[in-house]
């Protein structure tokens, strides 16, 4: 009875005192995972977290830009950028070399800068290689490299669009071109979320989406690719053949104001900008202004025909082929006699033009060409985009008068010209030129009366026949009219001597014009310089192959009835 | 009040919660395995989208119309049709 009291006693004893450690430590337990006591909580919380919780970024594309078809212009592709933290990196000179030739470095280069960097934690080994490659550089299973994955921008119409799309930088921030201008519209910005993953790195959790990922919206571009591509190849052959420096071609849309295409040369590669000139990037036909020479003189004469003091078949002495206004001869290759004013736009006449200018007021033609858009901006939104020049005075002597009339004194961009040309071959409507996919027809602005515009187109029509000053110009199947040009270069000392830029600007069809077109070549160097020669046959190609491709009826075609063709061998494939 | 002195009453309870948890961890588990195969899903969708891009850019370069142009001239011996060879059909009376 004592010994089992006895013992009783000392359990009990033992027992608290077992329980009470077992106390203590649950205790401890508690103040550690529930009360936070000295941070064991949120060092537990977070220790977790650190483990399952991972913010993800949700990456956003750039945004495409296509032709008004649909055709991709410019697309973000993903590629993958190889990094390593040298101070993780394991890697024998034999993998390194093999990294090396993998990706075409000097193994010198990288070794060295392997070791200037090898007590940081971030070098960059190559961006942006393409996914399989860098496939091939994983295989090498070096460690301490890693891959990220990021965008690159690719033009798949390479030169053909250059200048007008521009480029990216290696951040793809738009540097030149629609890139940089719609930069914000083309630009995603990336979301990021945080998330909750299991121990296969398997996302099984979302907790919150701290940012949105907004994908870049598209562009739609006004160019119609095959236009383009056709009038890039034109332009770069006459511009090789003559030895040019430069040239730019503009097609407008006469009834949308669309361009449909606008070219440059010299041109760059955008997919691989190693080699680029700076000279080529310039978007000629937008930042490059030109005295207009001889194609402004239908403008002239109609803001004459408006004035009331002319018509058409007026006749106009030229006689004896020269004129002196000031202490200025200006002169005509051949003295044309009594002309009208029609046969003056046919042989593109200085001394009948001067006359025609001189019989007018001050103000009549200089207001004439501020109602076509001269010397103001056409609001494209295309950087870098100039308004030329056109002066403005309270008195104009009689040679500034003259000079004005046939394009001197007065500077154009390409694309102000063909806006112009538009006007005249629209009925005396201005439409608003656009660079983008316009979804319906701008409103237009009445700035001439029909009957005056009309009137000079058909005194374009008469230049491109047999007498005219560009016969190269006509095509087999549709009539066209328009006007060459053909005027000294301006350079920083004035007027440069035996340099010149050769001109035309035209529509067809001619009888109800679809399309207007501007040629621009740079300081042709072989003997012909002239618009008629230079520019003309351009345009007669560009033309008559962008309307067979808009599917514009032929006018200078016979028409057949649909028998007629039964009995014909044409093969119509279906 | 022989409500509270049913002896069944807490087993029946028990059995009850007992049923609700292993349907809330069913579920979670299920929500979890669905939610994992929707985000193999959308990963699979931007790499389609990734490989719809690439196809794109193959399409363009295959059919960039100056190999359209070589292909068609040298190869195939195509020229555009000449002023005679076309005949324009008027449709309609």
């Amino acid at each position: 009875m004592l010994a089992s009291l006895k013992f009783h006693w000392r359990f009990a004893v033992v027992a608290a005192f077992l329980m009470l450690l077992f106390a203590v430590l649950v205790i401890r337990m508690m103040l550690i995972q529930v009360v936070d006591i000295d941070g064991g909580l949120s060092f537990l919380q977070g220790q977790g977290k650190a483990r399952t919780v991972r913010m993800e970024t949700i990456p956003a594309n750039r945004g495409m830009i296509t032709d008004r078809n649909g055709q991709p212009l410019a697309v973000s592709t993903p590629v993958v950028t190889i990094w390593a933290n040298p101070k993780k990196m394991q890697a024998s000179p034999e993998q390194i070399r093999q990294l090396a030739k993998l990706l075409e470095q000097p193994y010198q280069r990288l070794h060295k800068k392997l070791q200037r960097y090898k007590n940081k934690q971030f070098v960059y080994i190559q961006r942006k290689i393409s996914p399989a490659l860098a496939e091939a550089v994983f295989a090498l299973k070096i460690s301490g490299i890693y891959g990220r994955e990021e965008y690159r921008r690719f033009y798949p119409a390479g030169e053909v669009t250059s200048q007008l799309l521009g480029f990216t930088n290696v951040d793809n921030v738009g540097q030149e071109g629609f890139e940089l201008a719609y930069d914000s519209w083309l630009q995603g910005s990336d979301g990021s979320r945080k998330v909750v993953k299991d121990l296969f790195h398997r996302t099984i959790k979302v907790i919150n989406h701290i940012e949105e990922a907004k994908p870049g919206n598209d562009l739609v571009l006004s160019i119609d690719l095959r236009l383009q591509y056709l009038a890039y190849k034109e332009l770069k052959s006459v511009v090789k053949h003559h030895r040019a420096d430069g040239g730019t071609a503009v097609i407008l849309d006469v009834h949308s104001g669309e361009v449909l295409a606008m070219v440059n040369q010299p041109s760059f590669n955008p997919n691989d900008r190693r080699n680029m000139e700076i000279a080529s990037v310039r978007n000629r036909a937008l930042t490059d202004v030109f005295e207009p020479g001889s194609t402004v003189k239908p403008i002239a004469v109609m803001a004459a025909l408006e004035s009331g003091k002319v018509h058409a078949h007026s006749k106009i002495d030229t006689r004896p082929g020269y004129v002196k206004v000031g202490r200025k001869t200006l002169l005509d290759p051949v003295n044309y006699g009594v002309i009208d004013v029609t046969k003056v736009i046919t042989k593109s006449s200085q001394v009948g033009m001067t006359k025609i200018a001189l019989s007018l007021d001050q103000e009549t033609i200089p207001g004439m060409y501020m109602r076509m858009g001269f010397g103001q901006y056409l609001q494209t939104g295309f950087p870098g985009e100039r308004t030329g020049r056109l002066p403005e005075r309270t008195k104009w002597r009689p040679i500034e008068r003259a000079t004005l009339a046939f394009g001197n004194g007065v500077s154009v961009t390409a694309l102000q010209l063909a806006q112009a040309y538009a006007i005249m071959a629209n009925h005396g409507e201005k439409i608003p030129v656009s660079l983008l996919l316009q979804d319906e027809i701008p409103a237009s602005e009445k700035v001439v009366d029909a009957q005056y515009a009309d009137a000079v187109l058909e005194m374009l029509k008469t230049v491109v026949k047999p007498g005219g000053t560009a016969k190269k110009a006509q095509t087999e199947s549709y009539s066209v009219a328009g006007k060459t040009g053909t005027s000294h270069k301006v350079g920083r000392r004035g007027y440069e001597d035996g340099k010149y830029l050769s001109l035309f600007a035209g529509m067809a069809p001619a009888d109800n014009p679809r399309l207007v077109a501007v040629i621009v070549v740079d300081d042709p160097k072989g003997k012909e310089y002239y618009g008629g020669e230079v520019a003309a046959p351009v345009f007669s190609k560009i033309m008559s192959g962008s309307l067979r491709m808009l599917n514009v009826v032929p006018d200078k075609l016979t028409t057949n009835s649909p028998s007629a063709v039964s009995r014909s061998n044409y093969v119509a494939g279906r | 009040m022989n409500f509270l002195e049913n002896k069944k009453l807490p087993w029946v309870l028990w059995l009850a919660i007992s049923a609700t948890c292993f349907a809330v961890i069913l579920t979670s588990y299920n929500a979890r395995q669905r939610f994992i195969e929707w985000q193999f899903l959308l990963s699979d969708a931007q790499a389609f989208e990734v490989e719809w891009g690439q196809l794109l850019l193959e399409k363009s370069t295959m059919a960039s119309y100056s190999r359209l142009e070589q292909i068609a001239a040298d190869k195939l011996n195509m020229t555009a049709p000449s002023k005679q060879q076309i005949v324009v059909v008027k449709v309609g009376y």
